[in-house]
């Protein structure tokens, strides 16, 4: 218990509770927060009432009908709060790092050697004191909804609960992000999420319900809805059991998922960025780059760089164990989530498989393929601070950009797996269904039964896809990695990789198509043809579409399509030994400048 | 306390720091002298760990700072010449902020608080909001709260800048008393009147090189050796044929007169070879005085004034 205490403290004995609290219990601040809150859910609460009473507006007066005008006002006020919650906590989660930075006192909080888990902590705890001054000022249209009749209690305060891990999970998020990003980029991007799983939310969709409350609390109306069945989806997640349906709590299943994201997020205000500071931004405050005494101060501003710099010295007050168990701490979360959201979004793609064609089954999986590819070298990259950075677990030290090639490569194989074997898996599920069904197995599967040969012949031409799209996601990794040691920030690594695959894939396409389809330059046509061999789409168009245009058509003919992937090959390669080539110049230069540092 | 051995930092092109070594033992006070742009604030910033050196090693209380900056930082309280403060909050939330942020037990802070405030002078001002503080008084707060952890060694830049002379008296008064407290101050500063007031050590610092370091007295001894600064008061009859005496001789760098007084600058440390000359010529000598060298002469003397 004294353990759990100790570990427990960081919340409730922070410096920014301690300042939070006197801050928000401020008189005038609460007032400020009682005429904001009467401005959203007052007019709300006006216009579900009309809607619902006065208005014929046939579902919202069957549902307040139903549900009893107390219960329909429950729900509208809980939603309402969600809304309400889904701006203002990240709003109020952010300025931790930046307010002190504007302020020129975030080295004064570096110095005082405050571990971030505690400077963290206790704005995260700090929103639940402003979750409860919220719920005070949302009190009158409590007390009337109640006053009404008919508000189910156990409801209420299961929307309560799940509205305040909905704060702490929106709270916790934010910090995590604003260590990562700007805040006020990471403010935009969790209410943009959030605000857009709300809305989701509303839907009789179960999948939103994993990561908002909003699925919950709108739940009456969606039972109010299929009782009169005007709601035919089902709404919730089911599980299926000896032929009986069980349908699972969105509560819990909310409280569970939410609850693991934020312990995720949790963790990753306490790991915070990779550490990042090297010769050139290793003093608080300064960013000197090669050549910076010629140049103009314009120039030399560098705020992006300065923040995370500034940001990795707070970061190195951290406890030591993060240190030593960074690798796993900090791979194994990404990979778990990266993991998950690809099973789910393949395990849902073949969950109705049997709603779609071969062909359209067939495209969906190479493209969930390819854009897991894709995010997965996005997420495992690295930039010219990062790339060198060591990382110690037992008595190994990697670098950072190692770390990454492992893991990229490790996704990049198991996605083409996944794609190579996506149809199989499909056909083993659709005999799985057959035969449950007790229909009679036809003869679909070209694994098991006879097969039909166009059908096999089209599916070999599809997985003999994988390894090529494999290739190319090796290619983009490359670059992205070649470019990240050459660039200080990932993201401008990232941006440029994605124009130059853009043009390299397009620009020499689309010169050569313009040469097909113009009469006058035709004749030149055949003479071109060479240069469309850097763009794969025309290896991809005669694998997966027979019903080419004409002009296509006509490229394909001149048969340079087929050296696209001996192109990618040998380009690939070139990049590949170029980007360690980089990499190892970059680990000189370092090991260089620290020679002295032990 | 704090040993800096072999450091270098430099900053594109130009090397801010060189081949660095400073020892600092406990309860020493050391002011750290040198012109501007000489390093002096990048040495301190490396040695509190908010800048990484390039080569060399620094260890703070058996700490190494590179590797373990967590327990410098909580070892250490340093006061930067240039400082922010939060907008909306008072001096009393300021303290408490940072009494928490340092780590002062919840029990223990109130009462930390309101004896550093009274330490430094603060107290009764508790509710005044520090955006309405003069520099000196913003300075008075900083100054607080890096005491509120009770660090063993403090480390300030340039704590008098932009001071009026009566702030910078009561500076100095509070720096004396922390000394006298026993805590280990290292003072970058320009104002050389105050460093030699305060700290018994000093360590002069230019182009980012360490030109002397040691003990203001025994700098004081070594500088006197080698130009000792003597005035004789003499008859005016005397003067011409004294100067002619003395002028001649070869432990005389240089000597003039001023008046009925006569300036001599010598290489010896005993001057008594100079009674014996005017003695044996039967020179009356009405008085005599030799000129200790303060830290400015010190400075001026081991300095060349140039900027890295």
């Amino acid at each position: 218990m004294k353990v759990l205490a100790r570990k427990l403290e960081v919340f409730w004995d922070s410096p920014n509770l301690v300042r939070d609290i006197g801050s928000l219990l401020s008189a005038w601040r609460i007032g400020m927060w009682f005429c904001l809150l009467n401005m959203v859910l007052g007019p709300l609460m006006a216009i579900m009432i009309y809607m619902g009473s006065i208005e014929n507006e046939e579902p919202f007066v069957q549902i307040s009908q139903q549900l009893g005008l107390g219960q329909y006002l429950a729900v509208t006020l809980m939603l309402g709060l969600c809304g309400v919650l889904t701006v203002l906590i990240p709003l109020r989660a952010s300025g931790l790092f930046e307010g002190p930075r504007w302020a020129k006192f975030f080295d004064q909080i570096v110095l005082s050697g405050i571990s971030p888990e505690r400077y963290l902590a206790g704005r995260i705890a700090s929103q639940n004191i402003f979750f409860v001054v919220i719920l005070l000022a949302s009190m009158p249209y409590a007390v009337f909804g109640l006053s009404m009749g008919g508000t189910k209690f156990s409801y209420v305060a299961g929307s309560l609960f799940a509205l305040c891990v909905y704060a702490n999970l929106l709270s916790v998020a934010t910090v995590a992000m604003g260590a990562l990003f700007h805040e006020t980029a990471a403010v935009l991007i969790t209410v943009s999420i959030a605000a857009a799983l709300f809305v989701f939310g509303l839907f009789p969709i179960a999948l939103p319900g994993l990561f908002t409350p909003a699925h919950y609390i709108i739940e009456p109306f969606h039972q109010v809805m299929r009782s009169a069945e005007q709601l035919q989806a089902s709404y919730k997640f089911v599980i299926n059991y000896n032929g009986a349906a069980y349908p699972l709590s969105s509560l819990l299943l909310f409280v569970l998922n939410g609850g693991l994201l934020g312990l995720i997020c949790f963790l990753f205000c306490l790991l915070g960025p990779v550490h990042c500071l090297v010769r050139e931004n290793s003093t608080f405050g300064e960013v000197v780059m090669p050549g910076d005494t010629r140049r103009k101060r314009l120039f030399r501003m560098r705020f992006v760089l300065r923040r995370r710099s500034e940001v990795a010295f707070f970061y190195e007050n951290r406890n030591p164990l993060l240190t030593r168990w960074e690798v796993p701490l900090r791979y194994a979360p990404v990979c778990a989530l990266l993991g998950t959201s690809l099973f789910l979004t393949f395990g849902v793609a073949h969950y109705y498989s049997h709603e779609t064609s071969l062909q359209e089954f067939a495209a969906i999986n190479l493209t969930l393929m390819c854009t897991g590819i894709v995010v997965a070298a996005f997420a495992f990259c690295s930039d010219r601070m990062t790339e060198t950075t060591e990382m110690r677990f037992g008595r190994f030290t990697f670098t950072k950009g190692a770390l990454d090639t492992v893991a990229f490569l490790f996704f990049a194989m198991a996605l083409c797996a996944i794609g190579y074997w996506g149809i199989d898996l499909r056909e083993a599920s659709e005999l799985r269904v057959q035969r449950s069904l007790g229909t009679e197995v036809e003869a679909f599967s070209w694994l098991i039964s006879s097969p039909d040969k166009s059908q096999l012949a089209y599916v070999m031409k599809v997985n003999g896809l994988c390894p090529f799209f494999l290739i190319l996601g090796l290619e983009i990794y490359a670059m992205i990695r070649l470019l990240g040691c050459q660039f200080w920030e990932r993201s401008s690594a990232v941006f440029v990789t994605f124009i130059f695959i853009l043009a390299l894939f397009g620009v020499p396409l689309g010169a050569t198509m313009v040469f097909f389809s113009h009469q006058d330059l035709r004749p030149f046509a055949q003479s071109v043809a060479f240069l469309s061999v850097p763009s794969p789409i025309p290896l991809i168009m005669t694998t997966v579409d027979d019903q080419v245009g004409v002009e296509m058509g006509r490229l394909i003919d001149t048969g340079w399509y087929q050296l696209t992937p001996l192109f990618h090959v040998l380009f690939g390669l070139t990049l590949a030994g170029w980007a360690v080539f980089c990499h190892r110049k970059l680990k000189e230069s370092r090991s260089e400048s620290a020679e002295g540092h032990t | 306390m704090i040993q800096v051995a072999n450091l270098w930092k430099s900053y594109d092109r130009l090397v801010a720091v060189r081949e660095f070594d400073l020892e600092v033992e406990s309860s020493q006070t050391v002011g750290l002298i040198g012109p501007n742009g000489s390093g002096k604030t990048t040495l301190l910033r490396m040695i509190t760990t908010m800048a990484k050196p390039d080569r060399g090693s620094i260890h703070v209380c058996g700490h190494n700072a590179l590797l373990d900056p967590r327990s410098v930082r909580r070892k250490v309280a340093f006061m930067p010449s240039e400082f922010g403060f939060p907008q909306d909050a008072s001096i009393k939330e300021y303290m408490e902020f940072f009494a928490c942020a340092a780590g002062v037990p919840r029990r223990e802070r109130a009462r930390t608080v309101e004896e550093v405030m009274e330490l430094t002078d603060l107290k009764g001002r508790e509710e005044v909001f520090i955006r309405g503080l003069s520099t000196g008084n913003k300075q008075r707060v900083l100054l607080a709260k890096t005491l509120l952890s009770d660090p063993e060694i403090l480390i300030l830049d340039e704590p008098s800048s932009g001071l009026d002379p009566r702030a910078r008296s009561e500076v100095r008064a509070l720096l004396k008393e922390l000394a006298s407290m026993g805590k280990t101050i290292l003072i970058s500063s320009h104002i050389l009147a105050d460093i030699e007031d305060i700290c018994s050590h000093v360590c002069i610092i230019e182009q980012g090189r360490r030109i002397t370091a040691g003990p203001i007295d025994e700098l004081r001894k070594g500088f006197r050796s080698a130009h000792k600064i003597v005035h004789l008061k003499l008859n005016e009859a005397d003067i011409d044929k004294a100067i002619g005496l003395l002028s001649h001789l070869e432990e005389v760098v240089e000597c003039d007169r001023e008046g009925c007084v006569v300036h001599l600058s010598s290489l010896q440390e005993n001057s008594n070879f100079i009674l014996r000359t005017l003695i044996e010529a039967d020179i009356e000598i009405l008085g005599m005085s030799e000129e200790l060298p303060d830290l400015e002469d010190i400075f001026l003397e081991t300095t060349k004034g140039v900027v890295s």
